[in-house]
């Protein structure tokens, strides 16, 4: 039952843990979405807008073609209306429907708009005019460009409604990026949120269950009646200092005691009466001990007490106390010729020849055999072994 | 009265028809620190080495042009390796080219077997040879053209 409890256990915190880190996913993945969308308008849509709408840095390269068109044809006009015109503004005058001739001829214009081509016509032939020695007037120059810049014009006109709708266009693209900015990253980071509140949700009950895995483990390596450590951890433990010491760490001692004439004892006062005897000679054999030694309940009335980093020299004194201790309770036990409870024990340290935990135990238990049969209450060590 | 009058504005734009010449723009100025020197169309003409078609975003169409790459150019007519150059038209519209050295950059004298102008968008104009991805419909990518070029200026 303790196996499978345990595993149930362990799966359980499996479980939890796959379900900690998909939450944590989860939650990322949305913070992701959030991130993602913000460069793409960033990045992606508000340079889009700037290309057809921003500031170019040149106001030259802002105003349109066909603007600079009319007003060079404007310019030439004023130029060549001045009295008197010498010969630099003449000049100036031809050179600015130069221009404008230019920037009226460009493909887009010829292809959409009808009155370009003839108005480059009528500009060409007013700037050969210009050039022959025939004499041209300012009102005939005036009658062959006015024409000009009605055509350029109409086409400024109807170049800024397409940029007018193709702003409103914008704008309106704009408009539902930002709505749909504002819905994707509004719902993805609540749900990073939301996640984020189940990844701890999650992993609050991951550490409960945890404790409480940390805890049923515990339990199932103490002795329910003692307190103290039962068998499976003793044996658990035996092998994790000999396999400490096998790898060059100090030697350990193991003291193997035995409750004397405690058959009696419970023959005599019952077994609840002798379930309180063990818990009080468990407690203050406790009590005797150093931070780190560790008493088990081996088995029936017997106790092992392991003593770590601990050579003969330094258990001997240990042991001595325990058994003077439990001596000094003074619970009565008839049986003993002492009339008192007492403990026996075996006093037993890891050496080089020993090739497993057991040969350290076995050798516990032979001394322990031999206080048994020469008298009880007292410990034996391997320096007075026969 | 009116007449007399027509008569007099007609005489006031004749007479300096009369002196007009074109030569004043049939050039360009390089400028290099404080050196300038006027390169007339001619020899210009005569160091059009490149001779492509390409799609010309502004006419719209396919044109057959010649002329002569920036790089090329710039090596030729200028001293060192110039951090940039700037390209200034007759209307004053100035563009600096930081990446002259890229061979794409062609400075156009011929559109269609026939010289630029100042109608054509000349005496030279700074046009790529290769769009690179870029929607020929959209003209403002293509702001860094260059027409009418009057000066060229290596900026040190």
């Amino acid at each position: 039952m303790g196996m499978d409890d345990s595993t149930d256990q362990g799966g359980r915190v499996n479980l939890l843990q796959n379900r900690l880190s998909w939450w944590l996913w989860l939650a990322t993945l949305s913070f992701g979405v959030v991130a993602a969308w913000v460069v793409y308008e960033v990045r992606w849509f508000y340079p889009d807008l700037q290309r057809h709408f921003g500031p170019v840095g040149d106001p030259q390269v802002g105003r349109q073609i066909i603007t600079r068109s009319r007003e060079y044809l404007q310019n030439g006009l004023t130029i060549l209306a001045s009295e008197p015109l010498d010969k630099e503004q003449f000049e100036d005058g031809y050179f600015q429907f130069e221009l404008a001739y230019s920037f009226l001829n460009v493909g887009l214009y010829l292809e959409r708009y009808d009155c370009t081509e003839p108005s480059l016509n009528q500009l060409g032939q007013l700037l050969d005019r210009l050039t022959s020695p025939t004499t041209t007037d300012l009102a005939s120059v005036v009658r062959t460009v006015n024409p000009v810049i009605q055509c350029a014009t109409s086409i400024e006109q109807h170049q800024w409604e397409l940029r007018q709708t193709r702003a409103l266009h914008m704008a309106e693209r704009l408009d539902r990026s930002q709505r749909w900015f504002l819905t994707v990253t509004g719902i993805a980071y609540s749900m990073g949120v939301l996640f984020l509140v189940f990844y701890e949700l999650q992993r609050r009950r991951t550490n409960r269950s945890l404790k409480s895995q940390v805890s049923w483990m515990e339990k199932a390596l103490e002795d329910a009646l003692t307190g103290a450590q039962n068998r499976r951890a003793f044996d658990q433990d035996l092998q994790r200092h000999f396999k400490r010491f096998k790898k060059g760490g100090d030697s350990f001692s193991l003291l193997m005691c035995d409750l004397d004439y405690f058959k009696a004892y419970n023959d005599q006062f019952g077994h609840t009466r002798g379930d309180e005897a063990l818990q009080q000679v468990v407690e203050v054999i406790t009590q005797t001990l150093r931070p780190g030694d560790q008493v088990y309940r081996y088995g029936g009335e017997e106790l092992a007490i392991l003593l770590p980093n601990t050579r003969q020299k330094e258990a001997r004194p240990i042991a001595d106390r325990a058994i003077t201790a439990v001596r000094r309770l003074d619970i009565g036990n008839p049986a003993s010729p002492l009339k008192t409870l007492t403990l026996s024990a075996g006093l037993a340290t890891s050496g080089d020849n020993d090739t497993t935990g057991e040969d350290v135990l076995n050798r516990a238990d032979s001394l322990l055999y031999q206080v048994k049969v020469s008298g009880k209450d007292a410990v034996i060590d391997e320096s007075q072994s026969e | 009265m009116k007449t007399l009058y027509r008569a007099l504005i007609s005489l006031s734009l004749f007479l300096p028809m009369l002196a007009w010449s074109t030569n004043h723009r049939d050039g360009i100025t390089l400028i290099q620190g404080t050196e300038n020197r006027v390169m007339n169309l001619e020899e210009l003409h005569t160091q059009a080495n490149v001779s492509i078609v390409i799609y010309e975003p502004f006419r719209r169409d396919q044109i057959s042009i010649q002329g002569i790459r920036l790089a090329d150019f710039v090596s030729q007519h200028f001293e060192g390796t110039p951090s940039s150059i700037e390209l200034q038209a007759h209307d004053g519209y100035t563009v600096v080219i930081s990446n002259w050295q890229d061979q794409n950059w062609i400075l156009m004298t011929h559109e269609n077997d026939r010289p630029l102008t100042l109608r054509t968008h000349g005496p030279v104009r700074l046009v790529e040879e290769d769009l690179r991805n870029r929607d020929p419909n959209i003209l403002r990518d293509f702001t860094e053209w260059v027409w009418m070029i009057q000066q060229i200026r290596a900026v040190e």
